[in-house]
């Protein structure tokens, strides 16, 4: 047998079993069941209601063992999840935005990065309850939303862009109460206007633009000034941008998507670039916190492993100042940030969870010092901090492959302090 | 046909069979080269001396013979290390043989600063276990100090009863102990030394010691044995460090004296602006800032911003009584036309309360009327705690004035680094976010300025920076870490006889590593040959100066061909300049001139320190920076008012044209009909007049030179003709807003502005006025007239300058170049024909790059070099790179980096 005959031979069993694996992927895909395990599996994003009663988590069903994953609600009086409250989101979430409209109704919005669209989840407004309506059917499990409550896609005029990671709700901007959404393989901004969004909470986009390039990986935006400013996975920098009235007829920069008649476009005009340290290799931003003042940007960085402090008040003449002011050193691959009152006499600190080192970092960002290191069973990702009736500012750790969610307290005087106390599954 | 054969040894199967067991067995018998955690996220780096006789004891390091006896102790990793390494091997040292790898020292919590003590000890500051470490660097044992707070930094002081002081600053501390009894409980006694100490440094010699602030712009100077507090120097304007500098009891921006956090004297002027000046000069019975809500500061020209009609010298309300006579204006109120106008609120007080460009009613569309409350103030002036941290406006320490955009601090921080100079001569301080590096004379206690006469020479400093109050050097980036070195010189000396010598030597200096990276080395010493007595005997003269090691482009300073725009559009100038177009000269460098080569018609003079690297742009009718605005009153009809600007900072001149829009800011292209009062009428949506006086916030124009802005266009310059011009008279009272005026400024003439200089016209408010201009000095100069043949008819086209008459020619001297801008002209139809001069469009630019005569050497030293110290025989420097955790040897007189440890 020749060598060609010889490969031949093993080619069409070759792709006769590649077809048969993918065909079984597939039906595997399609029958999938819900997820009707006890916690929250693969914890990719945590946010808690203002009133600090509820903490929300999102799973991202990483092993795609099920349908989907699940969007939860924690009860913080008992710091065990709701019993009842169990909505499937799609696989890969990646984060949660929560958004009182001007009816008073609230609504969750969650990324998922498999099919590239938002859920839209109406929680309690008053936090009292841990209701969730996204339109889902009754059943054993988490039920998915309704197609109703659900946008984006990678294809139409509500395209969000491949990999959608991060969201971020601005309030009371001059162009309204805006959701900015960026996609992280396309480098996509979706702009939508929260007052127009119909009573299932979906839109379509005010603007799109894909100015922002490849690895955006979270955006963020500053009520004190209006600017947002994006981060990048794969780039040391951050960048900023405002959202505009439309000056020019077409700059290539921006596209209108279903403009209302009586509005003016908008569009994106970059503002600044930060330019970051960079230590050699291809990972830096993570997630981004504001102060509570809103004049200074945190960011978890990986290259190198730190906080970063960025200033971005406003300058003398009014403009943003968006200067890096400060690197803190830190563990393994950080990850989330997040800004509570919780040092003395309610002096900010800034908790950052790294993903590589096992703990949760804690930074004095005044004295640009680390203070603490709470340490963690195992790799922790997403975090929250809430004020939680009762017990006060407390620390939410979700452990992404050990699909467990950790409870820490903060306050300065309680005694279990930046230890764990509770472990939900 | 056979198969190929694979080639011997690359990819035969039995090769790399052998070469696997190879690197199998070599796995199984090599400790792998790595530090584990040890070098991850390193934060300081201090160095010690091994004995050449005993590698386990140290020498003191001021006898250390050689940079190959250095180890380099390096805190760093997750778990709190401190890494230990031979950097001129280079490798690392292992503490635990029993484990494989590179074993650092594990202190536990999170090791930050290191220091080698006076008792050759090494000192770690622990802040996440509120401790100081002692580590021995020989057997490395260790003893540890418990503390009541977070250490940032620490040093020992030297003399009778060795100590540690370390710094503290949430505290505004410093903490002293007796090194003999390190690691009692409670050893530690606190000095307040305010501010928020964060760096110190022990000057021998004068027994001072400086301490360096995270967060306060000055330096404190201790005495030694008591700590008492000798002295604080600025880092910076007084009116922006931290300091009660005129001892008045009022600091920065809080004290009278202070116009602003740009004002270098905290002493009160002796012309006071108006807001500052004990007068109530509106009359309102309200007298200067904060008690006026017409002054936005101390340094504001007008207490009258809020209320315009009690300063405007019109009876407004017709009651007999004009401004402050009148009963309203002396209770506070407006002198309106209708008692409705006379209350005084945020859409009626002429402010741009809310910062969005827009004044009052109707200008501003969040005022329905001018009694509504809608236009919300700033945030410095709203009744509102904007950031949630108890204190609300004027009470808020980041509000300096009402208009201060936002009650968040901007981040100002100095986080000074300290170093000294060998021999103890110069100590020198840091502040990261000016950017700047100050010299400090520990004899003297005072920083040394560039400009000071009989200190030390700053040669790359420019007049310009002086004028402006440079303090000290200025980096491109921010300062991360400093350290003393030696720098070699080597000076060619004539003898005047023919001979030449070459005088060599070192000179103290300091190496600084900046954020984003890079190394630069800055002389304290400038050794240059000399002829004092103009014999032509050279002497070396080796006089005190600060100056950075760059090298010399060849050539010099240079000027790059320029680039020409009309209306934003780029034009191609080809070869040869379109005669249409204004120009400076032929596109050539012409180095034939025995005196200075011209760079396409440029010249450049001189002053070396003036030739830095920036662009420059040359600007026909050109906008002043910064002076488009709509938030101006008129004041009279030739006063324009605008509180929220400084024209002598934004270099504003008599002569500039003053352009007004009249068309409502939400209307920028409607049309406005003409408007008749007091027996004038006034067309045109926009108009120019020439201003005659310039003053802090009022631009005063010159009676009767109104036009109607018609400017030239590319579309219109064949036809436009100034006989066209229609005039216009002052703005009668009634003809525009009473607040929210649009208006800009714009130079009459060519504008000269650099990327970095600015406009040299910009200039200091003395009181209620502008400094004045010295004509005679060229460095005050941005503007350039265009040459202006007699007759729009000319003999050449292009036009040639040296055939126009002196009177008609104005060559430019700015002191840093000269240059002559000649007009556009269009040739005749034929050639016998008369060509014809051509007016020029308004902006019309062209730009430049001057690029100076020297480069900065910098050495790159990663991506955040967060500390350096220097060898024994300073002549390398030590860097650690937080950003790719690496330790860098760099041998500072070639500027290279000579080995590294990652």
């Amino acid at each position: 047998m020749t060598r060609r005959r010889a490969i031949d031979a093993l080619r069409l069993p070759a792709i006769a079993l590649w077809w048969a694996s993918a065909l079984t992927g597939c039906v595997q895909e399609l029958t999938a069941p819900r997820d009707d395990t006890e916690g929250v599996r693969y914890p990719a994003a945590i946010t808690a209601h203002p009133s600090g009663r509820y903490v929300y988590v999102a799973g991202a069903n990483f092993d795609r063992r099920y349908a989907g994953g699940v969007f939860r609600a924690i009860d913080t009086s008992t710091m065990q999840y709701a019993p009842d409250a169990r909505v499937e989101v799609p696989t890969y979430a990646s984060d949660i935005e929560l958004y009182k409209d001007a009816t008073g109704a609230m609504r969750a919005f969650v990324t998922a990065r498999e099919d590239d669209t938002i859920s839209v989840i109406d929680v309690d407004p008053d936090g009292q309850a841990p209701t969730m309506d996204c339109g889902q059917a009754t059943g054993e499990g988490a039920q998915p939303c309704a197609d109703s409550r659900r946008f984006g896609g990678l294809k139409g005029a509500d395209a969000l862009g491949e990999d959608p990671l991060s969201l971020d709700v601005a309030l009371g901007t001059a162009r309204g109460d805006l959701l900015h959404v960026v996609a992280a393989r396309t480098g996509q901004l979706s702009v939508f206007d929260l007052d127009e969004m119909g009573p299932d909470g979906t839109a379509a986009p005010r603007l799109t633009t894909d100015l922002f390039g490849f690895g955006a990986s979270g955006v963020l935006t500053s009520p004190l000034t209006g600017r947002s400013y994006v981060a990048y996975a794969s780039t040391n920098a951050l960048r900023s941008y405002t959202i505009e009235a439309e000056e020019l007829e077409d700059d290539g920069a921006a596209s209108r998507v279903d403009e209302p008649a009586d509005e003016a476009a908008l569009e994106v005009r970059r503002r600044s670039t930060i330019l970051l340290p960079s230590g050699g290799g291809g990972d830096y931003t993570r997630g981004m916190a504001l102060s509570r003042d809103a004049g200074r940007l945190y960011a978890a960085y990986r290259n190198p492993a730190s906080l970063l402090i960025v200033d971005i008040a406003p300058g003398d003449d009014g403009t943003p100042r968006d200067t890096l002011v400060d690197v803190v050193g830190l563990g393994g691959r950080p990850a989330a940030v997040r800004v509570a009152p919780t040092g003395p006499d309610g002096a900010e600190r800034v908790y950052v969870s790294c993903f590589g080192s096992d703990d949760v970092w804690v930074v004095d960002p005044k004295l640009r010092s680390v203070v603490d290191v709470i340490a963690l069973p195992h790799a922790p990702y997403a975090v929250e901090v809430a004020e939680v009736p009762g017990r006060g500012w407390t620390l939410f750790v979700g452990l992404f492959t050990q699909h467990q969610v950790l409870v820490v307290p903060l306050e300065a005087d309680a005694p279990d302090r930046h230890t764990v106390t509770e472990t939900l599954p | 046909m056979t198969a190929r054969r694979p080639r011997p040894g690359r990819f035969g199967p039995r090769p790399a069979a052998l070469a696997a067991c190879c690197l199998v067995l070599a796995a199984c018998t090599q400790t792998p080269l790595t530090t584990p955690d040890g070098m991850t996220n390193p934060r300081d780096v201090a160095l010690v001396c091994v004995d050449p006789a005993d590698p386990s004891a140290t020498l003191p390091f001021d006898e250390c013979p050689a940079d190959s006896r250095v180890r380099a102790f390096i805190t760093a990793g997750r778990r709190g290390s401190v890494a230990i390494a031979n950097p001129n091997a280079p490798s690392w040292v292992d503490t635990d043989k029993s484990i494989p790898g590179y074993t650092p020292v594990l202190l536990g919590g999170l090791p930050r600063q290191i220091h080698r003590g006076v008792d050759e000890a090494l000192y770690v500051s622990m802040p996440v276990d509120n401790a100081v470490q002692r580590l021995e660097p020989g057997p490395l044992a260790r003893t540890t100090q418990p503390l009541d707070f977070s250490p940032a930094g620490v040093v020992t002081v030297g003399g009778t009863t060795p100590r540690l002081l370390i710094t503290d600053p949430a505290g505004g501390r410093l903490w002293q102990l007796d090194l003999d009894a390190f690691g009692m409980p409670e050893a530690a006694s606190p000095i307040d030394v305010g501010g928020s100490p964060h760096v110190a440094l022990w000057h021998e010699a004068t027994d001072g010691v400086y301490v360096g602030h995270l967060e306060h712009a000055h330096v404190t100077i201790l005495d030694g044995a008591t700590l008492a507090v000798r002295k604080r120097l600025p880092l910076g304007p007084a009116c922006a460090d931290g300091v009660d500098n005129d001892g008045d009891g009022l600091t920065d921006t809080a004290d009278p004296g202070c116009g602003d956090r740009e004002d270098r004297d905290e002493g009160e002027e002796a012309a006071p602006p108006a807001c500052a000046d004990g007068v109530d000069n509106d009359g309102d019975g309200l007298t200067d800032f904060p008690d006026d809500p017409g002054c936005l500061g101390y340094g504001d020209a007008s207490e009258w911003s809020d209320n315009p009609t009690c300063a405007d010298g019109i009876d407004n309300n017709g009651d007999g009584t004009t401004d402050a006579a009148d009963p309203l204006c002396a209770t506070g109120d407006r002198e309106g036309a209708t008692p409705s106008d006379n209350v005084i609120g945020p859409c009626n007080d002429g402010l741009d309360n809310d910062g969005d460009g827009l004044v009052d009613h109707p200008a501003d569309p969040d005022c329905s009327a001018p009694t509504d409350t809608g236009e919300l103030s700033r945030a410095c002036a709203n009744g509102v705690d904007d950031d949630g941290d108890g204190l609300t406006d004027l009470d808020d320490d980041a509000c300096d004035d009402r208009s201060a955009p936002s009650e968040v601090a901007t981040d100002r921080a100095p986080q000074t680094q300290l170093a000294m100079s060998f021999g103890g001569g110069w100590i020198a301080a840091t502040h990261r976010q000016r950017r700047l590096v100050v010299f400090i004379d520990p004899l003297t206690e005072s920083i040394a300025r560039p400009g000071d006469e009989g200190g030390p020479v700053f040669p790359e400093v420019s007049p310009l920076d002086i004028r402006r109050g440079a303090d000290g050097l200025t980096l491109g980036q921010g300062a991360l870490a400093i350290a003393p070195v030696m720098l070699p010189w080597a000076v060619a000396v004539d003898d005047g006889a023919g001979d030449t010598t070459t005088e060599e030597g070192q000179a103290p200096a300091f190496a600084l590593t900046r954020s984003l990276g890079g190394l630069v080395v800055v002389r304290t010493e400038i050794p240059e040959a000399v002829d004092p007595d103009g014999d032509g005997a050279e002497t070396l003269s080796l006089d005190p100066g600060f100056v950075r090691v760059a090298t010399s482009r060849s050539g010099g300073a240079a000027i790059e061909r320029p680039s020409l725009a009309v209306a934003d559009d780029r034009v191609d100038i080809g070869a040869a300049v379109p005669s249409v177009w204004p120009t400076l000269g032929p596109l050539k460098v012409d180095r034939t001139d025995p005196e200075a080569p011209v760079f396409y018609g440029m010249r450049l003079l001189e002053d070396e320190t003036l030739q830095r690297t920036q662009l420059w742009d040359v600007t026909w009718e050109g906008l002043v920076p910064g002076s488009e605005r709509a938030t101006a009153s008129m004041a009279s009809p030739t006063v324009l008012h605008d509180p929220q600007a400084d024209f002598c900072a934004l270099g504003v001149v008599a002569g500039d044209w003053l352009v007004i829009d009249r068309r409502p800011p939400t209307q920028p292209d409607a049309s406005v009909p003409d408007c008749t009062a007091g027996g004038s009428t006034l067309s045109g949506e926009v108009l120019r007049y020439r201003i005659a006086e310039v003053g802090p916030d009022t631009l005063t124009i010159e009676p009767g030179s109104g036009q109607i802005d018609a400017p030239v266009t590319p579309d219109n310059q064949a036809t436009w003709s100034a006989s066209d011009l229609i005039a216009a008279p002052e703005p009668p009272a009634g003809c525009l807003p009473d607040a929210g005026v649009r208006y800009h400024v714009r130079s009459s003439a060519w504008l000269v502005q650099a990327s970095t200089d600015g406009l040299l016209s910009r200039r200091e408010r003395v009181g209620n006025s502008c400094a004045a201009l010295d004509p005679d000095d060229p460095l005050q100069r941005a503007r350039m007239q265009q040459a202006a043949p007699p007759s729009p008819s000319l003999e050449a086209c292009p036009v040639v300058l040296e055939q126009l008459p002196d009177d008609a020619r104005f060559p430019f001297d700015n002191g840093i170049f000269q240059a002559e801008m000649a007009p556009g002209c269009a040739p005749g139809p034929t050639a016998e024909d008369p060509s014809t001069l051509l007016p020029t469009p308004r902006e019309t630019r062209w730009r430049f790059l001057l690029n100076g005569p020297t480069r900065v050497r910098t050495t790159n030293v990663g991506a955040h070099p967060v500390s350096l110290q220097s060898g024994p025989t300073l002549e390398n420097a030590y860097v650690v790179d937080q950003g790719a955790g690496a330790l860098y040897v760099v041998d500072i007189a070639r500027g290279i980096i000579t080995d590294s440890l990652q």
